[in-house]
């Protein structure tokens, strides 16, 4: 098992690497330079070359691209041109705000698009099946960003004497202070951001589950005089956690990545938000440094994923290649 | 002493009179609290470092210079130093330091720190972006590249006195001198903190910096021992809120007391819901969309760029955009700057007028006329400017395409003169007539320096240049307003509109300065909460 | 195709999908004869009528107008040709690369799927969002052109997988071992007896990648990556909606609705095809 771990852990510095890489080279391309923005609107030439040699960004690109992974390879993100801050404690900061919203939206859409799956697979082809299908194919179907502001206009705004526009009871974004409030304000971008997910997995679950029902052992269980939720919550449902662990691995990176559309939405002081921001302003050193960290994230995540599998059936084995 | 005098002393000591309730009512421990909106997260709180007004507000009340603005009037006033002497040719100057200022660290400030803050804005190392701020100082240029081990022109003649010598006589030196750029800081704190020192800025300014949640806020508390403010409000909250329509949602439940910005297509009814919170006042800022002067077809083509300046209807994107915030440029100088002319008539709406200059430049009903673009930076309002006026000029048959770009990349392509007509503003680093007409129209400027518009007139560098080392005020103000002339009717821009400033301010505080450098700048450190709502 | 129309006939959401898409088809060729405004022609007259800013639906306007005084029924019909190209051109280029390598990895195997392999897996754990991002910045002029290409590049790994997994099953049948043993060249092979047998999976993952790209092009007009204006693009529309979306909903709920609706057609159908033509796909 340990063996298995370490030689995962070590394929992901290859696929971590190349992104790294791909990034490192396309904020090169992209037009504008990082000094220009420093100088603000009017900027003389002169100060400009004094700049841009004092950051060692007049050497050729192969160059800097030597220190990057030199300082990789002591652990060294760099600085941010911007401000001269290391890159890390940028993103260290920002980390938890990002975390705290990937994984409050991960537990919403297991246990929301779950429960809803369960629910249709047992009311099959009735009237609440067909309701739950259609709505989860609209959450699938529905930009991230409109679902906040259309959230945002239910739930949050008022209008011009204070009165809310429609319930006007959740706080239009923000971050919040610790505790309840903060737990006010993850609501809504919560919601927006596991929408897509929730309806991917409800519509797993129930396929999973209605599958699962029609093998022989659960009739022989339903035959032996099991209660029909036991038989569903005991078998059935297992069985259906498989699929359910893949899509949310495979989601985690739609999760951080649709992060960025839903932190710019609702000021949420995350990963994404940084980022977007530093390509702006051609921050090189954070795009490179925010985007590794949300793939290595990434990574880890599947990983633990492969793991849940083994636990959930023992019959898979990790070791297997 | 004569009754000028007493008056003085009485209007004084009143004030301290009705004062005291104020102080009294600030014992009880719940402190005053003013929430300030930031749009983003300020890149920095290092002086030396901050190009934009988001960094500058903050820093504005940690730090002090030498001088300051007087914030109406915008003339230099005392700061750091209480009086000043300049030279006959007007090349030295020498400053006196109050010897009653501190650190926010407790250490007094002498003028060793004077020049250490100078230098530290030079150094290279700094990598700051605002040593033009000093550099007419001798030996900056030396000392900008290694060449020197210290600036020549920066004397300490003792504790509390310093002697700057610049290379040249420069009039706007003092006025400089008030910018973030010049700011004091301690060595101490400084060499150890190195780049973090911008996570943890220590001035000598009115306001201590306490705490900077990232994206989230900034704390700072009063400074007890500061030499010249003793302010009703004793903790300043600047809360980082990017999105208009949350900032407003904030204000109105009461979590802002300053917004600096109302969503699209509200002024207009918040002004009528909320007259005593609703502020509009001059702002030192112009708009415009600039054409490439020295490039076909606007280069030597006068007649056409007047008929674009006519085809265009400013006064209803004023209406339409704007909601009656700016009001139709006529010239190049807004309000607020000495030399305003009020009786320019600039151009007005008048498409047929537009129509026959477009066909006396040999574009009749634009046929002939290559297809050009209007670049912009991405930004909502550049956006439906930038429409605006691709539908007027289709009105007189020239047919515009539009292309927006983020910031860094826009501004690199302005500079480098690529787009052939491009959207700029700019608002007075000091406020002074050369700010406007030399910085941003004087061939010496090509390109980054200001002049993006690449306007070169013979004639009108002279006058420019002249008024530069005039030092009779009316005479230079002439050569300005004939400068001014010369501009509109060669017109190097489509003059669009002059910026005025806005603001919803809380009616419960008082004495709010509305400087015309915008609401970043207005001296929180000043503002009194009115006597009513503390009872 | 008889075969198929049957098939599609039986589930009542992927007729419900076709239905949306064809309507989408036909708005999109004939609807902007029916218009009475231009979807271009800026009113401000109109803006600045009291009280200011973006007018609320009328009988003139049925949608409402923007903040500059413009149809947003003529937007919205005009903005389903953009949606149209970029979902189908983006499609094809996905569909193309993703396929190719798809093939090449699962019939050649060895180093040359490893590296694929390799390619798919790297892809997927890319933050796509912040490529689109990225390579909209670095191109000269964002715009449709651009939008298709990057949504392409993105949107090639999942069909890869997919046509990975088909081919090394047929690769094994029978009638691609005798045509092997008849001679046939690998180009011959894998044209003639293996893409005919994979076109089911990939026109499942084709009509869903549609969908997908419809959302993407939304949303990197909704960062100001995508469509410039004036285009209506209705991403773009929903963002300078954003702005007004407590006072003024209009701007932002109907471009909005109209980008779920056209998703949701397409993802119907891709399911109806799904089951239609191969129950087995139905996990993928």
């Amino acid at each position: 098992m340990s063996a298995y771990l370490v030689r995962r852990i070590i394929g992901v510095i290859p696929t971590v690497l190349g992104i790294a890489t791909i990034i490192f080279f396309l904020m090169y391309l992209i037009p504008g330079d990082p000094v220009r923005v420093i100088l603000g609107q009017h900027g003389d030439a002169e100060t400009r070359l004094r700049i841009t040699r004092e950051m060692g960004l007049d050497q050729p690109i192969i160059v800097q691209y030597g220190y990057f992974l030199k300082n990789l390879a002591t652990g060294d993100l760099g600085t941010s041109y911007r401000n001269n801050q290391k890159v890390a404690d940028i993103l260290l900061d920002r980390m938890p705000a990002t975390l705290l919203l990937a994984i409050t939206s991960v537990l919403l859409s297991v246990c929301l698009g779950m429960l809803c799956g369960i629910f249709a697979a047992v009311r099959q082809n009735k009237i609440g099946d067909v309701l739950i299908m259609i709505l989860s194919l609209i959450g699938i179907s529905t930009p991230v960003f409109w679902l906040g502001l259309l959230l945002i206009l239910i739930f949050a705004s008022k209008g011009f004497d204070g009165s809310p526009v429609l319930f006007g009871i959740l706080p239009v974004s923000g971050y919040g202070e610790p505790g309840l409030d903060r737990l006010r304000h993850l609501i809504l971008p919560a919601l927006s951001l596991s929408a897509v997910s929730i309806g991917y997995i409800a519509r797993m679950t129930r396929s999973s589950i209605l599958e699962v029902i029609r093998q022989d052992y659960i009739r022989t269980a339903a035959a032996k005089g099991l209660p029909y939720s036991r038989i569903i919550l005991k078998h059935a449902l297992r069985n259906a956690l498989i699929p359910v662990i893949t899509i949310v691995g495979l989601n985690f990176a739609g999760l951080l990545g649709g992060a960025v559309a839903t932190e710019t939405v609702f000021s949420w002081p995350g990963i994404g938000k940084v980022v977007v921001d530093a390509i702006r302003q051609l921050d090189g050193p954070v795009v490179v440094g925010g985007v590794m960290l949300l793939a290595f994230v990434f990574v880890i995540v599947n990983l633990i994923v492969d793991i849940t599998y083994s636990v959930i059936d023992p019959r898979i084995r990790l070791e297997r290649d | 002493m004569t009754l000028q005098n007493l008056k003085a002393i009485l209007v004084f000591l009143l004030n301290v009179l009705w004062l005291i309730p104020v102080t009294t009512s600030e014992v009880s421990d719940v402190p005053v609290e003013f929430r300030f909106r930031l749009a983003t997260n300020p890149p920095t709180l290092d002086p030396a470092l901050s190009t934009d007004t988001t960094s500058g507000a903050v820093i504005l009340k940690i730090n002090d210079g030498l001088v300051q603005f007087e914030p109406m009037s915008l003339e230099v006033i005392p700061a750091v130093a209480s009086s000043w002497e300049i030279s006959d040719d007007g090349n030295t100057y020498i400053f006196h330091l109050r010897q009653d200022v501190m650190f926010h660290n407790g250490r007094p400030v002498t003028a060793e720190d004077v020049r250490y803050s100078f230098e530290r804005t030079l150094n290279p190392a700094t990598r700051s972006g605002r040593t033009f701020v000093l550099d007419p100082i001798l030996g900056a240029r030396a000392f900008m590249n290694r060449d020197a081990d210290s600036v020549k022109g920066i004397e300490v003649l003792d504790d509390y006195t310093i002697r700057i010598q610049l290379t040249e006589p420069f009039a706007p030196f003092l006025a400089q001198l008030c910018m973030e750029a010049a700011s004091i800081v301690p060595r101490e704190v400084c060499d150890k903190a190195g780049p973090q020192f911008s996570l943890h800025p220590v001035g000598c300014g009115p306001y201590q910096f306490v705490e900077w949640k990232q994206d989230v806020e900034i704390t700072l508390r009063k400074f007890p021992a500061h030499y010249q403010w003793s302010p009703d409000i004793d903790v300043i909250k600047f809360r980082i809120i990017e999105s208009v329509p949350t900032a407003f949602e904030e204000y109105k439940t009461g979590g802002l007391d300053l917004l600096d910005q109302i969503p699209n297509g509200q002024i207009q009814t918040v002004r009528d819901g909320y007259p005593d919170d609703f502020r509009v006042w001059p702002y030192l800022s112009i708009y415009y969309i600039g054409f490439n002067n020295s490039k076909p077809p606007f280069q030597n083509n006068r007649k056409l760029r007047q008929a674009f300046n006519y085809a265009v209807d400013r006064k209803k994107i004023c209406l339409a955009i704007k909601e009656g915030l700016a009001y139709p440029v006529a010239g190049v100088l807004p309000p607020g700057i000495p030399g305003y002319d009020p009786d320019l008539e600039g151009y007005p709406y008048d498409p047929d007028r537009a129509r026959s200059l477009l066909a006396e430049a040999g574009y009749s009903e634009g046929r002939g006329f290559p297809e050009i673009t209007l670049w912009h930076n991405r930004d909502p309002r550049h956006t439906l400017i930038g429409q605006c006026i691709q539908y007027y000029l289709g009105q007189i048959g020239i047919r515009i395409r539009l292309k927006n770009l983020e910031w860094a990349a826009y501004i690199e392509a302005v500079d480098e003169g690529e787009p052939l007509m491009f959207r700029m503003a700019w608002v007075a680093d000091y406020p002074d007539a050369d700010n406007f007409l030399f910085t941003l129209l004087n061939s010496s400027q090509f390109g980054a320096a200001g002049n993006y518009a690449r306007f070169c007139n013979p004639e009108f560098d002279q006058l420019t240049r002249l008024a530069k080392s005039e030092t009779d005020p009316g005479h230079r103000i002439e050569l300005y307003r004939a400068a001014e002339r010369i501009a509109i009717a060669d017109a190097p821009w489509i003059f669009i509109y002059y910026e005025r400033e806005m603001a919803m301010i809380k009616p419960c505080w008082q004495n709010v300065q509305l400087t015309p450098q915008g609401d970043f700048a207005i001296p929180l450190e000043a503002v009194r909460r009115s006597a009513e709502i503390i009872q | 195709m008889k075969q198929l129309w049957k098939e599609i006939r039986k589930s009542k959401l992927a007729v419900t999908g076709l239905l949306v898409v064809s309507i989408l088809i036909l708005t999109a060729a004939l609807g902007p004869f029916f218009l009475h405004y231009d979807p271009y022609a800026i009113d401000l007259d109109l803006v600045i009528r009291h009280p200011y800013g973006p007018k609320s639906p009328s009988v003139d306007h049925p949608l409402g107008t923007d903040d500059l005084g413009r149809d947003l029924l003529s937007r919205i019909v005009y903005g389903s040709r953009v949606s149209l190209q970029v979902g189908i051109l983006a499609m094809l280029i996905a569909t193309c690369i993703g396929v190719t390598l798809g093939m090449l990895a699962g019939y050649f195997g060895g180093w040359l799927d490893l590296i694929i392999t390799w390619l798919t897996d790297t892809a997927f754990a890319f933050p796509a969002a912040l490529l689109a991002i990225a390579v909209m910045a670095i191109v000269p002029n964002p715009d449709i052109f651009w939008i298709f290409l990057v949504l392409g590049l993105i949107g090639w790994a999942g069909i890869a997988r997919v046509v990975r997994g088909k081919v090394l099953s047929v690769k094994e049948e029978e009638y691609t071992q005798s045509a092997r043993a008849l001679g046939a060249g690998h180009i011959r092979i894998m044209i003639y007896h293996i893409l005919p047998n994979c076109m089911a999976p990939i026109m499942v993952s084709a009509t869903i990648n549609i969908a997908g790209n419809i959302l993407t092009e939304a949303w990197l007009s909704f960062l100001g990556l995508g469509a410039q204006p004036p285009t209506p693009s209705w991403g773009l529309m929903v963002t300078e909606g954003q702005a007004y979306l407590a006072t003024h909903y209009w701007m932002c709920l109907f471009p909005g609705l109209a980008i779920a609706i056209t998703v949701l057609g397409w993802n119907l159908l891709g399911d109806g095809l799904r089951d239609a033509l191969d129950p087995r796909l139905k996990d993928v």
